[in-house]
């Protein structure tokens, strides 16, 4: 089964996300970099946006009617598409749907974006997340 | 003011020097907390288990992470990631003692479209096993 009609249901959108410095630190330091590495790099890392597209995929995930939730999948594909990069000050909203669902037996595939705009309403970043269901639930 | 890409000129076929990240437990569990991704394959066996996975696995954009800071170290603070991509072909087993695992991250420029568009393919292999595929990073150079 492959089905388009998630995409006409956008989800609804969540509350504002404001990125401080301390969490653009706080994830440096997750993938390894103290700050004082980072010289006059202040732009968030390029993989910063998964902190508000995994809200979205949790979100989608619960919409989706599959009974599935984020301790079913694992993470497939991703990619961050940029419009300018995320500084701290920034001031976020994100806008979710699901775009495309493929389905085998109990075995599931979701694509879900997360798009980001600033307070402006200027596009800064799109996630692209496709999640799989493992389908040996319950397997020795 | 350092404009490291610059410098480097890439062209295509140039190599970003391999980086080694080693990724334990707690690793996990920082990065988790970090990213707000709390999925329990990534700290919990039985979890893992449940799915079919032999134990806790790591993120797969924590790998992803690891090898655009490879990146970013090399380009510098003047070039900002456009678009970047990876598919997790397979998945990182981190096992439950001190030592972890040992992540070998590498980079290949592939296009230069100077200055707005470098492109770099991303690989990351644990032991002979490629663990990004299909990945890759577009670099410009940040204006003003």
């Amino acid at each position: 089964m492959d089905t388009d009609e998630p995409t006409r249901t956008p989800l609804p959108e969540t509350a504002l996300f404001e990125v401080s410095r301390q969490k653009i630190e706080e994830f440096n330091r997750a993938l390894g970099r103290p700050s004082d590495e980072l010289g006059e790099r202040r732009a968030a890392p390029a993989t910063f946006p998964i902190v508000l597209a995994i809200d979205g995929v949790e979100t989608a995930l619960a919409r989706s009617g599959l009974g599935i939730g984020l301790a079913d999948i694992v993470h497939r594909d991703q990619r961050f598409t940029y419009t300018r990069p995320i500084y701290a000050g920034d001031v976020l909203s994100t806008s979710t749907r699901i775009a495309k669902i493929d389905s085998l037996g109990d075995a599931h595939s979701l694509t879900i974006t997360v798009d980001m705009a600033d307070a402006g309403g200027n596009h800064v970043c799109t996630a692209t997340s496709t999640v799989v269901s493992r389908t040996n639930r319950g397997a020795p | 003011m350092t404009d490291t890409l610059t410098h480097r000129s890439p062209e295509a076929g140039t190599r970003l020097p391999d980086r080694t990240f080693t990724i334990t437990r707690h690793d996990l569990v920082r990065y988790a907390g970090a990213s707000g991704d709390f999925n329990p394959i990534h700290w919990n066996d039985r979890s893992a288990q449940r799915i079919g996975l032999s134990g806790v696995v790591a993120h797969g954009v924590l790998t992803m992470g690891l090898a655009v800071r490879a990146l970013e170290d090399w380009a510098g603070p003047h070039a900002v990631v456009v678009d970047y991509r990876a598919a997790f072909a397979q998945p990182i087993t981190v096992p439950d003692d001190d030592t972890g695992v040992t992540v070998v991250v590498s980079g290949t420029v592939t296009d230069v479209q100077w200055p707005d568009r470098v492109r770099v393919r991303m690989t990351a292999h644990l032991g002979t096993t490629k663990v990004l595929t299909r990945s890759y990073a577009v670099l410009a150079m940040r204006a003003g």
